[in-house]
C-alpha cells in the first residue's frame, strides 16, 4: 500500500466520521474503523507485504491515521457528553421553593426547657438532683419547715388533704424535699436542688393548682448568707446574662431566717418602669434565706456546728418570663398550636 | 397595705421625694408593689361656698357659689350640699384626674358652669354618694390641689408575716424609714394611765382569750365635722369617713395598729363580759351577714347577748350613729389564734382582725387610749375621767443573749461586737455588751424577735443587705443523683425524637373518667377545687385523652403527644408514687398537602416505641397479646423486654372512645420509666461479619391464627445464629390462598461468622425452617 492510498483511506474515513452524529454512530465507526477488523488493522496487517523500505514510514502514517481517526471520535464524543449533560441538567430543573417534604416535628414542652435549663445551670455550679414524693406528710410539709398549726403561713399555702389518708397531704412547696435529703446526708456537707410538681388550692390567670418549683439548699459549717448571695448572683448571672441588674431583698419564709428575695432587673421594660412589673423596674425571681435553726435540727444537723441556705423559685414562672407567656393555664392544655411555637413548625 | 407618703411626712418632717422612699422602704423588706397618685391630673378646681340651693327637679339642685373673686352657678344631682358648705368646684375649662375637661352644660334649662366634685372624681376616695364638704376654714377661691396637698402618693406595701406584727401600721413604716435614713425613730403615743373609777360598765374577761381589756367612756360635746386631713388618710387607706368619733378610732388603728372598737354606750345592757361564744351562738355583723359562731370565737356580750365579735367586727345592736352622744371605748388584746382561725372559718378579713392575728404589744391599747384622748378635742369629744381594766398588760420576756461571733458568722459580713450594737440601736434596740456576748432587748412594738437568729436578721436590715460579700460558698463533694430524673428526660427526649411533642397535665383529674379507663382512683382529695380534679391520676391516659379532645375541637388532626409523670396507687396507709411515661396518636402523621398525609395506626404506634426504645438500648422486645379493658381488645399488647413487662400499647377501645366523645381512632401506650430504667443495657460491640451474606426469600402459607410472632420464633429457633435478619415483606389473604389461611413472605439474611456459606447451606438451613414450621406452625410452603 502507498502513501497515496493512505491518503484516500484518510478521507473516506473522515467521510463516514462526519456522518456519525450521536454516540451510537460513534460507537459504530470506531468499530468499524479502529476494529480489529477495520481497514486500518488490515493495512497494518498487509505491511509485511509492502517493500522493506517503504514499511516504517507506511506504519508511521497507518500509526497517525488510526491517532487522527480516535481524537476526532474522542472529541466528538466528549462533546456529545456535554451536550447531554446539560440537557439533563436543564430537565431535572427543580422549583427549590416547593415545600420540603413534612416530618413530625416533636420537642420538649416549655416547662421541661425551662426546667432542664434551671437544672443545667444549678448541676454546673455544684448541685446535685434529689426528689421526693408528691404526697407529703403533713409533719414534713410544715411542722419540719418552722409552719406550725396556727402559723399564718399555713394559709398563705392553701393545701389539699387526702381522703382517708390522716396525715398526708398534697406538698403544697419543694421544701420537703430539703428535709428529706438532709436526713440522708446528715452531718456530711450537701449542696442539692429539687425540681418537682407541687399543690396548691388556687386557679387563676396566674396561679395554677399543679405546678413546678426548684429548690436548693446548701447545708455545711461555716455557710454565711454572703455564700448565698453569690450563688444566686451567679446563678442569675448564667440564667438571665452577665450584665443582668440583681438586687437582693429582705423577706420573710417561716424556713429561712434572715430571707431575702433576688429580683432581677425587668426584662420588658429595661427597668425604666413598666406593666409587668408595676412600675418598679424589678421582677421578683427567688425566695430564699439562711435555713431557719429549728428546720437544720429537722434534718439531722446540729445548728450550733452547722448552716446552711436555701432557695426556691416556680419554674412556670421562669419559663414564662424567658418565652413571654401569659397564662400560666396554656402550660397545662397540651394545645398543640401552643407547644408547636417552641420546636420548628409542621410545614 | 396602703401607706401615704403625706403621713410618713407628716411623723417625719423630712423626708426624699416618693421614688426613693419606695426603694427605701423596699430595701428594708416593706416591699412597695405599686405607686399610685391620687388625684393625679386635677387641674383648675377650687374652693367655694355654696350660697344658695334650690331644687330644680326632684334629684336636681341649683347651687349659686361664691369663689371668692366671683359668683357661678352649677346644677349637682348630689342631695348633701347646703347653703353655707364649702365645697370643691371645678369651673369650665378645668380638667379632672379622668381626663374629662369640663364645660358649660344644661340640665332642665338652667346652665351649668362646670361641675361640683365628689370624693370620687376628685380622684381620692371612693365616695360618690355626694359632694365632697371642705372644712369650714377653707380659703375661698384657693386652688384645690394645693389646699388638699394633692396628688396624694400612696404606696402599696406587700407586708410579710414578720412584718404583718409590727408594720401594719403608718408608724411601724415610719420606724422602718427612720432607720433607714438614720433618722431618731418616733415611740408613738406613751401609755395612758387613768383614774380606774367613773362610771363606766363593768367588763369580765377570759384571760385565756382576751388577757387585756380596756375601757373608756367617750363625751360628746360640741361636734365637729372630722378633720380634713384625719379624712384624707382614711381615704388614701381606702377607708371611708363615716361618723367623726369612729373615723378616729379608724385613724388611731391605721396610725398606731391598735384596732379600737366604739360601742354606743346607751345601747349596752349593763355590764361586759369577753368569753368564748357557745357552739351554734349567732350574731348578725355590721356587714349584715348573721355569722354562726364556735367554741373558741370570742364575743364581748352584755346581758342580752354578743353585741361584737371581738376583734373582728361589731353587731348593729351597739353601733355608733350620728346621734350617739356617749361612747364606751374598748382597746384590747386577744388571742391571736383564735382570731386567725375564726378569720379563716368566717371568712371575715376586717382591718381589725388582720391585726390581732398577728400579735400586739402588750402595751399598746393604753398607748393607743392615749393617743385617742388626745385626739378627741379636735372633733368635739372628751374622753370622761374613769375606766376599767379587765386582766394584765403582758410584760416582755428578759433580753436575749446573742454571740456576736454568730450573727457574723451566720451573715457572713465582717462585723464587730460595737457595730452590732450599733446597728441593733438604729432599729430601737438596746444591746448591752455582757463580757464576749450581747444581751439585746427590743423595743416595745418588738414581740416578734425572741431568738439570735432573729437578732442576726435585725442586724442585717439595719446595716443594710448590701453590705454582704459575694463569696462562694466552699466546696463540697456532690451526692449522687436519684438516676431514675436524668433518665425521665433522656426517655422523653427519644420519643420526642420521633415527632411527639411533650404535653403536660394536671395530676388531679376527674374519678369517673380514671373508672372509665379501667384505672379506678386509688387516692382522693379531701378537699378538692372541683369534681373533675377530685382524684390523683392512676394514668397518664386521662391527661393525654383530654389534650386529644381539646386539639380534636380545634381543627387539629395531627396529633402525637407524650408525657412523663407520676401516677399515684394506695398501698394501705400510704400512697405509692410510680413515674410512667405515655404517649397518644391519632389522625395523620403530617398535615394535608402536596404529599401524601400518612395516616397512624397500631402499627404507627408499635414502630415509634420499637425505635425510641432503640433509642434508649432497651432490646429484647416482645409484645404480648393483652387484656387491657380501656384497649380494643383484638388490637393491644403488653411490651416486654425479656421477662420484664415494661407496660402496654394498643387501640383505645371504641365504646371509650365514644364515652369520652372522641370520633377518630386513638392509640395509647404507657410504659414504666423504671422499668425502662431497669432493662436499658451497656451497648456491647461485636466483630463486623467477614463473610459474605446470602438472601433468601421465603413464602409460606399458615392458619390465620398463628400469630407472626410465634412463626418468627420457630424460625429463629431453626435457623440459629446463621439467622442475621428476617423482614416480613408481604401478609396476604384471599385467592388463590385457601379460606381461613394467610399467605407470609419472609427475606432471610444468612451469614456465618466462621465462613462463607455456600447455597448448599443455603438448602439445607430453608429445608429445616420449613420442616420446623410445618411441624410447629402448621405452615405450608407456598
Ligand atoms: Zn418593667
Amino acid at each position: 500500500m502507498a502513501g497515496s492510498s493512505v491518503e484516500e483511506l484518510r478521507e473516506s474515513a473522515l467521510a463516514a466520521l462526519a456522518a456519525a452524529t450521536d454516540l451510537e454512530g460513534i460507537q459504530a465507526a470506531r468499530t468499524a474503523w479502529l476494529g480489529r477488523k477495520g481497514p486500518i488493522v488490515d493495512a497494518l496487517r498487509s505491511i509485511k507485504d509492502v517493500a522493506p523500505e517503504e514499511r516504517r514510514s507506511l506504519g508511521l502514517a497507518l500509526n497517525q491515521l488510526r491517532d487522527e481517526i480516535e481524537a476526532t471520535l474522542g472529541e466528538r464524543e466528549r462533546r456529545l457528553e456535554e451536550e447531554a449533560m446539560s440537557l439533563r441538567l436543564a430537565q431535572e430543573r427543580l422549583d427549590v421553593t416547593l415545600p420540603g417534604r413534612p416530618r413530625a416535628v416533636g420537642g420538649p414542652h416549655p416547662l421541661r426547657m425551662a426546667e432542664a435549663e434551671l437544672v443545667h445551670v444549678l448541676r454546673e455550679i455544684g448541685f446535685s438532683v434529689a426528689q421526693g414524693p408528691e404526697v407529703e406528710s403533713e409533719h414534713l410539709n410544715f411542722e419540719a419547715l418552722n409552719i406550725p398549726a396556727d402559723h399564718p403561713a399555713r394559709e398563705m399555702q392553701d393545701t389539699f388533704y387526702l381522703s382517708d389518708l390522716p396525715g398526708l397531704l398534697l406538698r403544697t412547696h419543694t421544701s420537703p424535699v430539703q428535709v428529706r435529703a438532709m436526713r440522708e446526708h446528715a452531718p456530711n456537707p450537701l449542696r442539692v436542688i429539687c425540681p418537682g410538681r407541687v399543690y396548691r388550692r388556687d386557679d387563676d390567670v396566674t396561679h395554677s393548682p399543679v405546678f413546678h418549683q426548684i429548690e436548693g439548699l446548701a447545708v455545711g459549717e461555716g455557710i454565711g448568707m454572703h455564700h448565698l448571695k453569690a450563688t444566686l448572683y451567679e446563678f442569675a448571672r448564667r440564667l438571665f446574662g452577665a450584665d443582668v441588674r440583681l438586687r437582693l431583698r429582705p423577706s420573710y419564709f417561716p424556713f429561712t431566717e434572715p430571707s431575702a428575695e433576688l429580683d432581677v432587673g425587668c426584662p420588658f421594660c429595661g427597668g425604666k418602669g413598666c406593666r409587668v412589673c408595676k412600675g418598679t423596674g424589678f421582677i421578683e425571681v427567688l425566695g430564699s434565706g439562711m435555713v431557719h435553726p429549728h428546720v437544720l435540727r429537722e434534718g439531722g444537723y446540729d445548728p450550733a456546728r452547722c448552716t446552711g441556705f436555701a432557695f426556691g423559685l416556680g419554674i412556670e414562672r421562669t419559663a414564662m418570663l424567658h418565652y413571654g407567656i401569659d397564662d400560666v393555664r396554656l402550660l397545662y392544655t397540651s394545645d398543640l398550636r401552643f407547644l408547636s411555637q417552641f420546636q420548628g413548625s409542621e410545614a | 397595705m396602703k401607706v401615704p407618703y403625706s403621713w410618713l411626712q407628716q411623723i417625719l418632717r423630712s423626708l426624699p421625694g416618693p421614688e426613693a422612699v419606695a426603694q427605701l422602704l423596699t430595701a428594708q423588706g416593706l416591699e412597695v408593689e405599686e405607686v399610685s397618685r391620687l388625684g393625679q391630673g386635677l387641674a383648675g378646681a377650687m374652693v367655694a361656698r355654696a350660697e344658695e340651693v334650690s331644687q330644680l327637679t326632684p334629684r336636681l339642685w341649683r347651687v349659686v357659689l361664691s369663689t371668692g373673686r366671683g359668683e357661678a352657678i352649677c346644677v349637682t344631682g348630689a342631695p348633701n350640699v347646703h347653703p353655707g358648705a364649702i365645697v370643691p368646684y371645678a369651673p369650665p375649662g378645668s380638667v379632672l384626674p379622668d381626663g374629662r375637661t369640663l364645660g358649660l352644660a344644661e340640665f332642665h334649662g338652667q346652665v351649668s358652669q362646670g361641675m361640683l366634685l365628689s370624693a370620687d372624681e376628685i380622684g381620692i376616695g371612693p365616695d360618690h354618694d355626694g359632694i365632697l364638704l371642705l372644712p369650714q376654714d377653707a380659703p375661698l377661691g384657693q386652688d384645690l390641689t394645693e389646699y388638699l396637698g394633692l396628688p396624694e402618693v400612696v404606696f402599696d406595701v406587700a407586708l410579710t408575716p414578720s412584718f404583718a406584727q409590727h408594720c401594719q401600721n403608718i408608724l411601724g413604716v415610719a420606724r422602718e424609714l427612720a432607720a433607714a435614713l438614720g433618722l431618731p425613730l418616733p415611740s408613738g403615743a406613751k401609755p395612758w394611765q387613768p383614774a380606774t373609777t367613773g362610771q363606766v360598765p363593768t367588763v369580765t374577761a377570759d384571760p385565756s382569750l382576751c388577757p387585756l381589756y380596756l375601757g373608756a367612756r367617750l363625751v360628746r360635746g360640741d361636734e365637729r365635722p372630722t378633720p380634713l386631713y384625719v379624712q384624707r388618710m382614711l381615704w388614701a387607706a381606702g377607708m371611708r369617713p363615716l361618723i367623726p368619733v369612729v373615723d378616729l378610732t379608724n385613724y388611731v388603728m391605721l396610725e398606731m395598729g391598735q384596732p379600737l372598737h366604739p360601742f354606743a354606750l346607751g345601747r349596752l345592757a349593763g355590764g361586759i363580759a369577753v368569753r368564748s361564744a357557745r357552739p351554734g351562738e349567732e350574731i348578725e355583723t355590721l356587714d349584715g351577714v348573721v355569722r354562726v359562731l364556735a367554741e373558741g370565737d370570742i364575743v364581748i356580750a352584755d346581758r342580752e347577748g354578743p353585741v361584737a365579735l371581738a376583734g373582728m367586727m361589731g353587731s348593729a345592736r351597739a353601733e355608733v350613729s350620728a346621734d350617739t352622744a356617749e361612747v364606751f371605748l374598748e382597746a384590747a388584746l386577744f388571742r391571736p389564734g383564735a382570731i386567725a382561725s375564726a378569720m379563716r372559718r368566717l371568712g371575715l378579713r376586717s382591718e381589725a382582725a388582720q391585726r390581732f392575728a398577728h400579735g400586739l404589744p402588750g402595751s399598746l391599747p393604753a398607748r393607743a387610749m392615749r393617743r385617742m384622748a388626745e385626739l378627741l378635742p379636735e372633733i368635739g369629744w372628751q374622753m370622761a375621767p374613769g375606766a376599767v381594766q379587765a386582766g394584765q398588760e403582758p410584760q416582755p420576756p428578759g433580753p436575749i443573749d446573742v454571740d456576736p461571733l454568730y450573727v457574723q458568722g451566720l451573715l457572713g459580713i465582717d462585723l464587730g461586737p460595737e457595730e452590732q450594737v450599733h446597728a441593733l440601736a438604729m432599729l430601737g434596740f438596746t444591746a448591752e455588751r455582757k463580757g464576749a456576748r450581747l444581751a439585746v432587748t427590743p423595743p416595745y412594738w418588738r414581740i416578734d424577735v425572741a431568738e439570735p437568729w432573729d437578732v442576726a436578721e435585725e442586724v442585717l436590715r439595719s446595716v443594710g443587705i448590701d453590705r454582704l460579700p459575694e463569696t462562694l460558698p466552699p466546696l463540697a463533694p456532690r451526692v449522687a443523683e436519684p438516676p431514675l430524673y436524668a433518665f425521665g428526660v433522656e426517655a422523653l427526649a427519644a420519643f420526642e425524637a420521633g415527632g411527639y411533642r411533650d404535653a403536660l397535665s394536671y395530676s388531679l383529674c376527674d374519678p369517673g373518667e380514671l373508672l372509665l379507663l379501667g384505672r379506678p382512683a386509688e387516692v382522693e382529695i379531701a378537699n378538692p377545687l372541683s369534681g373533675d380534679m377530685q382524684a390523683l391520676r392512676t394514668t397518664l391516659w386521662q391527661g393525654l385523652l383530654q389534650a386529644v379532645r381539646h386539639n380534636l375541637a380545634r381543627g387539629r388532626q395531627e396529633i402525637a403527644l407524650c408525657e412523663a409523670g407520676r401516677v399515684f396507687h394506695r398501698k394501705g396507709d400510704e400512697v405509692a408514687e410510680e413515674e410512667r411515661i405515655a404517649l397518644v396518636l391519632s389522625g395523620t402523621r403530617v398535615p394535608f398537602g402536596r404529599f401524601d398525609a400518612e395516616s397512624v395506626d397500631f402499627f404507627s404506634l408499635k414502630g415509634d416505641v420499637e425505635a425510641a426504645l432503640g433509642r434508649l438500648r432497651i432490646g429484647g422486645l416482645s409484645f404480648v397479646p393483652s387484656a387491657d379493658p380501656a384497649l380494643h381488645p383484638g388490637r393491644q399488647a403488653e411490651v416486654l423486654s425479656g421477662d420484664v413487662k415494661l407496660g402496654v400499647l394498643g387501640e383505645l377501645h371504641p365504646a371509650v372512645a365514644a364515652r369520652l366523645d372522641i370520633g377518630q381512632r386513638v392509640w395509647l401506650a404507657e410504659l414504666s420509666s423504671a422499668a425502662l430504667l431497669e432493662v436499658r443495657t451497656t451497648p456491647q460491640a461485636t466483630a463486623l461479619p467477614r463473610f459474605p451474606a446470602l438472601i433468601r426469600d421465603l413464602a409460606v402459607v399458615v392458619d390465620q391464627a398463628v400469630p407472626y410472632g410465634r412463626l418468627r420464633q420457630v424460625l429463629r429457633a431453626a435457623l440459629g445464629e446463621w439467622l442475621i435478619a428476617e423482614t416480613l415483606f408481604d401478609v396476604f389473604t384471599g385467592p388463590p390462598v385457601p379460606d381461613g389461611k394467610k399467605s407470609l413472605a419472609l427475606r432471610l439474611t444468612l451469614q456465618s461468622a466462621e465462613r462463607t456459606l455456600t447455597e448448599a447451606d443455603a438448602e439445607a438451613a430453608l429445608a429445616r425452617a420449613l420442616r420446623a414450621l410445618g411441624e410447629q406452625c402448621g405452615a405450608q410452603r407456598r
